[in-house]
């Protein structure tokens, strides 16, 4: 298995370091074939078509995988971890009732 | 020669020391805790060829011969640990040089005590000492755990004492049910006494000390408060805690299990399995959802702690996943120690941990975002860095032993990316106006050391697994037992 993910590595690696090459000449090249780099006034951003400032840019944490969390209804697991002391012991002594029931039934049985 | 237990003593004059020092000139205290954490590291550095060369060292305190007296003992597991408490410790310490310019002698004299709570976990080869230096750590997590003084640290630090407080009483209840059994609390022969017992205790105390530990290991279903906990703490605390005391937790189990239960059934393992599981998923969900990145980051740890019970669980039947749950628990270490230093950086420039307020980081300070960038992805297990190495590993062992846990694991790391994206691209990216403050050298250093070593340990994972596959070998408790008892 080490001789495997050895040579899995060794593969990536020389993998990565041919692409890392290819982009780093042909950002080179288009660098060259550019010319000047254009001001900064002067780059606009793409946004669809529509004008956007570059102080309007910014990444809302709140849009993240905000789909991906509610289809799963990650909500809830949110919601048990509450913040209250509470119950946050009451999950304690019943993961503690819990495995002290499954490492007694688990030793009778053997 | 056990020159790593000097390493303890070093800190634990040095914390007597700092509030002395204190009186006369604060400005020495930072100097003295880097020093002192140096010469600390140094002590643990000495005793690795003594280790590698004899497999286990044992010291009795005042020549009283095993099982009666105090056994020091230290083998390839524990001299790892030791390691990691040091090296990360001296680090941390560096990168509080200018990180923390308030109520200095409290937080460095606690932070020193610890760290001797922390070695000594990893130095003991009894239980009764394991629940002292358990306590010492744990009191001074919750002083640290107020450093701030503001309610939500007071309320963070009340909520840990009082599971906390739970957790080693639970432990100490098991150790007397396990005294009472068998008359002795050396783990070396409490192993040999505790294989021949047939006692419902067994099964009993077993679970009160995993019970006791996983509260300190932080895994499922004993992981809530340390968000909450260590949300509210310094980023330098925080990163302490996920990777020092959260490892020296989860050490402590794997020490009872391998070594003083290791004749037990093998549903010990899946119990290991199927809390590693379901921490490892947990974890991942809840990471995704939160704002302030210090819990984020708290979150990832308790899915990546998930991960390594997962790997030792898996190792009851196939002993390459105890390889690849020291390799996963070192490399761990290294890149949630990255993250919340780099968390703390960034705290330190902008004045806040809500994600909803910070942005734009990477004009100011590439360098932590590239330091960011590449913890987040061995944190993930992509290609290159030290994480892809270990979780490989985890990929490879299950696939061969139980291949749903490989899906499993497989989805839980492709969540860890996500996550790690949207921490990466709101802290970083974007247009927000924040004004920065200074990223001093003493913080930069060590934050670029464990991005180098979380790029080194990819790259050349012979370093790594060379390692785990020597530690792995101290899970045959015959020898801890041998040199223990007989020498």
């Amino acid at each position: 298995m080490l001789i495997s993910l050895q040579l899995a590595m060794a593969a990536f690696v020389a993998f990565a370091a041919i692409i890392a090459l290819f982009l780093l000449l042909s950002s080179a090249y288009a660098s060259r074939s550019a010319g000047r780099k254009p001001g900064a006034g002067s780059r606009k951003i793409f946004a669809c078509g529509e004008d956007a400032r570059p102080a309007g840019m910014d990444v809302h944490q709140e849009s993240f995988y905000r789909a991906f969390i509610k289809s799963m209804g990650l909500g809830r697991l949110r919601a048990w971890h509450s913040g209250y002391l509470g119950r946050y012991i009451a999950w304690v002594f019943a993961g503690l009732i819990v495995l002290m029931f499954y490492l007694l039934v688990t030793w009778r049985l053997a | 020669m056990l020159y790593s237990f000097y390493s303890l003593m070093t800190m634990l004059i040095a914390a007597f020391l700092i509030p002395i020092a204190g009186l006369k000139r604060e400005r020495l205290i930072p100097h003295i805790a880097v020093a002192a954490s140096m010469l600390s590291m140094a002590f643990s550095l000495v005793t690795v060829p003594y280790v590698l060369e004899d497999g286990v060292i044992t010291h009795q305190m005042e020549d009283w011969p095993a099982p009666f007296g105090i056994t020091i003992a230290v083998d390839g597991f524990s001299m790892l640990l030791i390691l990691m408490v040091t090296v990360i410790g001296f680090l941390v310490t560096l990168f509080s040089f200018r990180f923390i310019k308030k109520k200095r002698t409290i937080y460095y004299s606690v932070l020193c005590l610890l760290q001797v709570g922390l070695l000594g976990i990893a130095h003991t080869g009894d239980l009764f000492n394991l629940f002292v230096f358990l306590e010492i750590m744990s009191l001074s997590s919750y002083i640290l755990a107020s450093y701030y003084k503001n309610v939500l640290a007071i309320e963070g630090a009340i909520k840990y004492l009082m599971i906390g407080s739970f957790g080693t009483s639970v432990f100490l209840l098991g150790v007397a049910l396990l005294y009472g059994l068998t008359g002795t609390l050396n783990m070396a022969d409490l192993a040999v006494k505790i294989s021949s017992a047939n006692s419902p205790i067994v099964p009993l105390s077993l679970g009160m000390l995993i019970a006791g530990l996983g509260i300190k290991a932080a895994i499922f279903p004993f992981h809530a408060w340390k968000p909450d906990v260590v949300s509210v703490m310094p980023a330098s605390v925080g990163a302490m805690f996920s990777a020092l005391s959260t490892s020296i937790g989860v050490y402590a189990i794997l020490r009872i299990i391998f070594t003083v239960f290791s004749g037990y059934t093998a549903a010990v393992y899946y119990m290991l399995i199927g809390l590693g599981a379901i921490t490892m998923v947990l974890g991942a969900l809840l990471a995704i959802q939160q704002r302030n990145l210090l819990r984020l980051l708290a979150y990832s740890a308790i899915s990546q702690v998930g991960y390594i019970f997962m790997a030792f669980g898996v190792g009851g039947f196939n002993p390459l996943g105890l390889q690849a749950g020291v390799l996963h628990l070192f490399n761990v270490a290294i890149f949630e120690t990255l993250l919340f230093l780099v968390a703390g950086a960034v705290m330190h420039k902008a004045g806040t941990y809500d994600m909803e307020k910070l942005g734009g980081m990477a004009r100011f300070s590439p360098l932590l975002a590239y330091a960011f960038l590449a913890g987040m992805f061995a944190n993930a297990g992509v290609p290159l860095f030290n994480g892809f190495v270990s979780k490989w590993m985890i990929y490879m062992v299950t696939l061969e032993t139980f291949p749903p846990l490989t899906v499993l694991a497989v989805v839980v790391s492709v969540i860890t990316l996500m996550y790690g994206l949207k921490a990466y691209s709101v802290v970083f990216l974007g247009n927000k106006p924040v004004k920065p403050g200074r990223t001093f050298r003493s913080m930069l250093l060590p934050i670029l050391i464990l991005a180098a070593a979380c790029v080194i340990f990819g790259v050349l994972p012979q370093l790594g697994t060379g390692m785990a596959e020597y530690v792995a070998r101290s899970f045959n408790n015959a020898q801890y037992i041998s040199v223990v008892l007989g020498g």
